[in-house]
């Protein structure tokens, strides 16, 4: 598995486990890793960007760059992104 | 009344920081200015005359300070929209209060006929055709919203002296000073936000800073070192995000005081806070029609939300016996233009108002026990369960929907729907149907599909029942569906 790879499926996990309920892989695939297509709530997303920052040490900001927040794919480029950012600093 | 209020301590206070947010800066005089330049747009938009009806639909910045302002000092009578009110509550607001212009996001959708009149700042203009519309009460200077039971959202008239006796009482009953620094989270067109950082502050002298979108521990401590803020002001979510990281020692040194409101804060999460901050976290209670109403100022020995505040008299039941809880404040609305009648319903021959909560008191502190009333509380948004499940019912191929609130596997509330469908009913659809029409967080988090509703002998929704179908996690084979 490659480094984004595992920063994906970090991702994912943390999405999952900060969701209110039985929010499922299968589901997040059949809304196209949409968030907002699986209803995510403001308090999820609380949850799972403070696991992020936890668990890869970057620091995430929401308001700056809420459309990236939008989809797995746009989280997973923008954490790689600041990892990246902080490696050549 | 508001306009003088804010004129005279505009004036006062000119020199000190008045407002800031992470792009702008404004002094007292410099907001007395912008805003009076502001005014004489919007009054150039606008036929003659004044008590235009002009809402506001933003997001926390000084823009919105700006606008609020220059609506009260052009004569008109703000009508606070919540930032994530969907298209359906912002046209049914439209209609049932006739606004006048709506001064607006650039990505917020306005109604059909509304028509681009410019721009205030950054935020847009947009005229609306009015036809008959309810009058607005005599002593009627700001109009505010809340989730109320009927299936849209309740507008609430407020006069200038309730907004201002809402703004000091809460000062005084909570310590507010002129030497603060307030951070504030909650959204302006919130009550949190609204009755403790806005007139508030501006009243004393304070600085207010405002941060948008969401309260995370990463953000929160940023904007609070870049801020110095000494008083901090949002819902319980962000508590539980700063206590769910370790955080440096001192991790706030010129923080004073915290306030939380608007939703049940955990005890472990205000003790944790305080053991890692050394910050006392303030829980008031406060209902959208009555203001402000408690503060706990001693928050680690008070037993719950605190004694009333100046100007709040409070009844409830006791110990073992929880009642109604009933408040006469001198924040009280008015009425709600567009359900003539239902506030004064609520309201007994004496003036008490009952919240629609159930508690008791100890010692003078309120404690609340549960709800009365069927709306919904998730992290301190309030929401109709009528008018999401009439919008459920709206969706395809949703035969009848009941919405309720269940707990989640974080300790919290969770929105959910049962549906009335075909077992195969794909939730993409009634979830697109939802976030097409209201706020995003009045999409239920979890949904289950049923062949029948349970329901009493009354044929009423057997909520326990409802409730059971969350117990266990959907499985792969049985995928939303059950009953």
């Amino acid at each position: 598995m490659n480094r984004t790879d595992d920063i994906r499926s970090r991702i994912v996990a943390a999405v999952l486990d900060s969701a209110e309920g039985d929010l499922t892989e299968q589901d997040l695939a059949a809304a196209d890793w949409s968030l907002a297509g699986v209803s995510y709530s403001s308090l999820a997303y609380i949850r799972m960007i403070d696991t992020v920052e936890n668990e890869l040490g970057v620091y995430l900001d929401p308001e700056e760059e809420s459309e990236r927040f939008a989809t797995i794919d746009g989280i997973v480029d923008l954490v790689c992104q600041h990892l990246r950012e902080s490696a050549d600093a | 009344m508001l306009v003088h209020i804010m004129t005279q301590t505009l004036r006062e206070h000119a020199d000190r920081l008045a407002v800031a947010d992470r792009h702008t800066r404004l002094t007292y005089r410099e907001l007395d200015q912008v805003s009076t330049e502001q005014a004489q747009a919007l009054r150039a938009v606008l036929p003659d005359g004044d008590r235009h009806r002009i809402a506001i639909q933003a997001g926390n910045s000084v823009a919105y300070v700006t606008a609020y302002l220059a609506v009260l000092k052009s004569g008109g009578v703000p009508f606070l929209i919540d930032r994530l009110s969907g298209p359906r509550e912002t046209a049914a607001i439209q209609q049932d209060c006739g606004l006048d212009l709506l001064i607006h996001e650039h990505d917020i959708p306005v109604s059909a006929g509304a028509v681009p009149s410019g721009v205030l700042g950054p935020l847009r203009l947009s005229r609306s055709s009015t036809g008959d519309r309810p009058q607005l009460h005599d002593a009627t200077e700001v109009c505010r919203f809340t989730s109320g039971s009927t299936g849209r959202p309740s507008c609430i008239e407020f006069s200038g002296r309730a907004v201002e006796r809402a703004a000091v009482n809460w000062a005084h009953g909570s310590g507010l000073s002129g030497d603060d620094t307030i951070m504030c989270f909650a959204s302006l067109s919130n009550g949190l936000a609204f009755n403790t950082s806005l007139l508030s502050a501006f009243a004393l002298g304070a600085r207010l800073h405002l941060a948008g979108g969401l309260p995370t521990a990463g953000t929160v401590t940023r904007l609070l070192a870049l801020s110095r803020a000494t008083r901090l002001v949002g819902f319980p979510a962000l508590y539980e995000s700063l206590v769910s990281r370790p955080l440096d020692p001192q991790p706030f040194p010129h923080l004073r005081t915290a306030i939380s409101s608007a939703a049940p804060l955990r005890a472990q999460t205000k003790r944790e806070f305080t053991e890692a901050t050394g910050v006392p976290l303030l829980n008031y209670f406060g209902v959208a029609e009555a203001g402000p109403l408690t503060c706990a100022v001693d928050p680690l020995a008070d037993p719950g939300l605190g004694k009333p505040l100046p100007g709040v008299r409070l009844r409830a039941g006791t110990t073992g016996q929880p009642g109604p809880v009933e408040v006469l404040s001198e924040s009280m609305g008015t009425r709600y233009l567009n359900a003539p009648g239902v506030l004064e319903g609520r309201t007994g021959p004496d003036g008490y108002y009952r919240t629609g909560d159930l508690g008791h008191l100890v010692d003078g502190s309120l404690v609340l026990t549960g709800r009365a009333s069927q709306v919904i509380n998730i992290g301190g948004r309030k929401v109709d369960a009528v008018e999401v499940s009439e919008a459920l019912r709206g969706a395809e191929g949703v035969l009848d929907a009941v919405v309720l609130e269940v707990p989640d596997r974080h300790g919290g509330s969770a929105l959910a729907a049962v549906l009335l469908a075909d077992p195969g009913l794909d939730l993409a659809g009634p979830r697109r149907h939802l976030a097409a029409s209201l706020a995003p967080y009045k999409t239920p988090s979890l949904m289950r599909v049923v062949s029948q509703i349970p329901r009493g002998s009354a044929g009423k929704p057997a909520t326990a029942a409802l409730r059971r179908l969350f117990d266990t996690p959907k499985t792969a084979e049985t995928p939303d569906a059950a009953g």
